[in-house]
């Protein structure tokens, strides 16, 4: 039984219904899967309440839900580490076994990350520089510690509200920028009261599906296999689809007519300046650990090079 | 054994024990059935602490509180009198006014009768209106405002849709929407009841003694313009705050708490400081009795979603009911028959997470069908056998209740033909809102 | 011991009383504090919504505690309304011994996952934790167990306050 706040319809929901069916087949109906679609189960924080007391098993979640399991899985999440895709799957080939293998140590047996695409700051107003930043009405999430420890760390003052509050409040005015996947901005219809998209890949954004290793541990271990194997593959081409998705959808908020806002050298040098120092700490406050920030940059160093 | 724990939750239902107590063991049933450690129920009723907008609901009603307890019904019902009391069947229009705006304002608790009823009333028959005219007027009244911002049932549906939106592919339910369609059908009826109250006044229907007019008075507007200047501004803050935007409704309702406080305490001065602290438990120990009932309902569509239950329902009307319009006639009879044994909340908080995933699939616009929900409901309010406006009149005006129901009747078959009006033309509702 | 229980029932409903009317009137003055801040100062503090959103939780269950006193909750009232007053008294005792199990039964288990939560020590939002938020449930529960408890004794000896409805 598994939940998830990606609504029904979605690849992501439709692609793990297939798995399900799959796997049904393949255990002789020994394992089935239940998916929770669009949120039906509570938050992140309730379902995993729900998981604790074995009402689910699993969920689809951001990474950082998994955080306090694997602390080095926030890794890809640090602020403006990546330039582009290419530095994105150079660095995913090398981490993506280290994570889920830090993930399963921490209690959670997990198939392979899914791509959320770069978050990118779309707001009213052009933003360039991060004073033009600390000049808009920046939504943050509220309840979301990692968003407001990085926006202390880059002297924003933002506004916290709900998700479900965004769309009026853009309406209303109340906020006027924020920083989100494009695909999370089309499909909530955020980007229609947007005219600026800022093209900088502020963070980098993942999904996975995490089982309790309490449950999954239930299981014969052929059956195990089983769904490993079916679920490995099935995360494969979500992960190659979500980024086909994230692309498009980039292109996509341009068609509907928001301005790409390109800052000067200087200026993206200064918000590396601020991403490096939110970074660090990060690694202070042993959220990340310095030996995979070192891997991280070596990993991206030598792609670097390369080119 | 699982049918005789259901059988026996329905018969303590009916002795009496509490609604949440019912609710959760229905909970704890269905979870027990499927396996489920019921811890779960903590963690259901944990996300009370989870909606952005039910802050909102103490705050509203706590206003609402304030208002009842000082003179705003002598102040308001003096105002319309002097503004609307020239009118044919002027205080009958006075009444349905005032009424509509106090409800709105406290929340339709049924304190509009408590309060303005004991004005209304001798003020109508000394007018020249008959008693029994009057009684079914000032009854029928008393759930007028339900539709009108800032209601407190209409807020509650928001919320129970809000909560429900994620699971389901429906438009988004922004209160401000519900507010804005609430609007237009709280008019109707208004305008429907005053018509037949000027058509059953009328000189013929009364052998001659027609209802005398009141003349104009210029002075006596001012005068009462300026008696209730201080809360004259009330409306436009919860109005303007929220439509402008400048406000979210749980904001709306803060302004409005600290707003009639300062009101009602410091510049009428008609609320000691010394009684505030009663009359803020008073007015929580309600909220806590509806906020109780929504987190354990909370639980509750928990174990239905958990279960497949709203499917299993759809499929199971769909092959009976094959039409939108046949849909929403059964529709219309249950909610009437709900909203004649259920409370208003209660109502609300056990139907909505059932009805809304199968009206939506019969293609009913979430907004619109809050504001049918409401509209229900606010004839079950004087509708027997749990009419909580026909229990307050009968206990306010030392009436029988059957005597009171009696009288309530034509209002009520007006009230009827607006709901209908309501339901079949989803304009009313929606042509502010999409 | 007579006294000494008096006193404290005395000061459980001074307690409740007062913790519900400081929780609304700081919920009103946070609450419009927010608003300033955002409106005139284009900011906002990231403790106010989460604490202005767990304050809800505990109006609702210090509200249901307190009207668990005399039984003043939402029901609907058939029975009473139909069967003769003298037969009453055979409703309650039924009743409050129900809804007095129900309320044990949430309270065990929530006792028992408030306990779990405070091991695993989560932050609901910046360092307050979770299982202090949430301990209000368990509580509330509890208190209004012993209450339907104590209804229900009362009920036996016939001394129980009537049914009523919550409102006006
Ligand atoms: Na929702
Ligand atoms: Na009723």
């Amino acid at each position: 039984k598994i939940s998830t706040l990606y609504p029904d319809g979605t690849t992501i929901v439709t692609g793990l219904k297939n798995a399900g069916k799959e796997i049904a087949d393949k255990t002789e109906g020994r394992v089935k899967l239940k998916i929770y679609p669009g949120g039906v189960m509570g938050d992140d924080r309730a379902v995993e309440r729900k998981i604790r007391i074995g009402q689910l098993h699993g969920m689809i979640a951001q990474g950082g839900a998994f955080a306090s399991a694997y602390k080095d899985s926030q890794i890809l999440n640090v602020p403006l580490a990546f330039n582009n895709y290419d530095e994105v799957d150079a660095v995913r080939a090398e981490l993506d076994p280290v994570i889920e293998q830090g993930l399963e140590q921490g209690g959670w047996v997990s198939f392979g990350l899914v791509d959320g695409g770069f978050a990118y700051v779309m707001s009213e107003n052009p933003v360039k520089s991060l004073d033009d930043l600390r000049d808009q009405k920046l939504w943050l999430p509220a309840n979301d510690e990692a968003s407001a420890k990085a926006s202390k760390a880059f002297e924003l003052s933002p506004i916290m509200l709900n998700i479900g509050a965004v769309l009026t409040s853009l309406q209303t005015g109340a906020i006027n920028a924020f920083a989100a996947p494009p695909v999370a901005a089309l499909t909530l219809q955020w980007y229609s009261r947007v005219n600026y998209v800022t093209d900088m890949p502020l963070l980098y954004t993942f999904g996975l599906l995490g089982i309790h290793e309490k449950y999954f541990k239930r299981i014969s271990p052929e059956d195990q296999k089983v769904v490993r194997d079916v679920l490995g593959a099935t995360f494969d081409t979500l992960d190659t689809e979500s980024r086909k998705e994230n692309l498009s959808a980039f292109q996509a908020v341009q068609q509907q007519g928001l301005e790409v806002v390109q800052p000067t050298e200087d200026q993206r040098a200064e918000w590396k300046d601020y991403a490096d120092r939110a970074t660090a700490e990060l690694v202070e406050e042993g959220e990340v650990s310095q030996d995979m920030l070192d891997r991280l940059n070596g990993i991206l160093a030598k792609q670097r090079a390369g080119q | 054994m699982i049918t005789a724990a259901i059988i026996l939750l329905v018969v303590l239902a009916l002795m009496g024990a509490p609604l949440y107590a019912i609710i959760l063991g229905a909970a704890a049933l269905g979870f027990y059935t499927l396996e489920i450690e019921l811890a779960v129920l903590h963690i259901d009723i944990y996300q009370l602490s989870n909606s952005v907008v039910l802050m909102a609901l103490p705050l509203f009603t706590f206003a609402g509180f304030l208002l009842s307890e000082s003179k705003t019904a002598d102040r308001m019902l003096r105002l319309s009198q002097a503004a609307f009391g020239w009118m044919p069947g002027g205080m009958a229009f006075v009444s349905l006014i005032a009424c509509a705006f106090f409800t709105a304002l406290t929340g339709g608790s049924g304190v509009t009768i408590v309060a303005l009823g004991a004005l209304l009333l001798p003020a109508l028959v000394k007018g020249n209106y008959p008693e029994k005219f009057s009684l079914g007027l000032v009854t029928s009244s008393g759930s007028l405002g339900l539709l009108l911002v800032p209601s407190v049932p209409l807020l509650i549906y928001g919320i129970i849709a809000q909560q429900m939106s994620q699971q389901l592919d429906m438009p988004s339910v922004e209160i401000v929407d519900l507010y804005l369609a609430g609007l237009v059908p709280a008019l109707l009826m208004i305008v429907l009841l005053y018509g037949y109250c000027v058509w059953a006044t009328r000189g013929s229907a009364m052998n001659g003694k027609a209802v005398p007019r009141q003349p104009f008075d210029f002075r006596e507007l001012v005068d009462a313009l300026w008696e209730a200047r201080w809360e004259l501004p009330l409306p436009l803050v919860v109005l303007g705050g929220i439509f402008s935007g400048f406000l979210v409704v749980s904001e709306a309702a803060a302004v409005t708490a600290l707003y009639v406080l300062v009101a009602e305490v410091f510049l009428y001065k008609e609320i000691s400081l010394r009684k505030l602290p009663s009359i803020m438990r008073d007015s929580m120990i309600m909220v806590g009795g509806i906020l109780l009932i929504l987190a354990v309902a909370l639980a509750f569509t928990d174990y239905l979603v958990y279960a497949g239950v709203p499917e299993q329902l759809f499929t199971l009307i769909q092959t009976h009911v094959e039409s939108k319009i046949t849909f929403l006639i059964l529709l219309n009879i249950l909610l009437l028959l709900l909203g004649a044994l259920l409370d208003i909340f209660a109502a609300l908080v056990i139907m909505v997470p059932l009805i809304l995933p199968v009206a939506l699939r019969y293609g009913i616009d979430p907004v619109h069908l809050g504001v049918i929900f409401v509209a229900n409901m606010q004839i079950g309010y004087i509708t027997p056998p749990v009419g909580m406006n026909l229990f307050i009149a009968s206990y306010r005006f030392k009436k029988k209740v059957t005597e009171l129901f009696a009288s309530t009747i034509p209002f009520m078959l007006v009230l009827i033909v607006a709901l209908l009006m309501i339901t079949y033309i989803p304009q009313l509702s929606l042509w502010l809102v999409r | 011991m007579a006294g000494l229980l008096r006193g404290l029932h005395r000061f459980l409903h001074q307690l409740e009383d007062g913790l519900i009317v400081a929780v609304l009137l700081f919920m009103i003055l946070l609450a419009v504090a927010q608003i300033i801040l955002r409106n005139f100062f284009g900011t906002s503090l990231i403790w106010i919504e989460p604490l202005l959103q767990n304050a809800v939780l505990w109006i609702g269950l210090l509200g249901a505690m307190i009207a668990s006193r005399n039984d003043e909750h939402i029901r609907i009232d058939v029975a009473s309304a139909l069967l003769p007053e003298k037969y009453h008294p055979f409703l309650t005792v039924a009743v409050d011994l129900f809804t007095a199990f129900i309320c044990v039964l949430v309270a065990w288990y929530s006792v028992g996952f408030v306990i779990e939560e405070y091991e695993y020590a989560t932050p609901a939002f910046g360092s307050v934790p979770s299982w202090l938020l949430q301990a209000i449930i368990p509580v509330g529960f509890s208190v209004m167990a012993v209450r339907y408890v104590v209804l229900f004794a009362l009920g036996l000896i016939g001394k129980r306050p009537k049914l009523q409805e919550p409102v006006a």
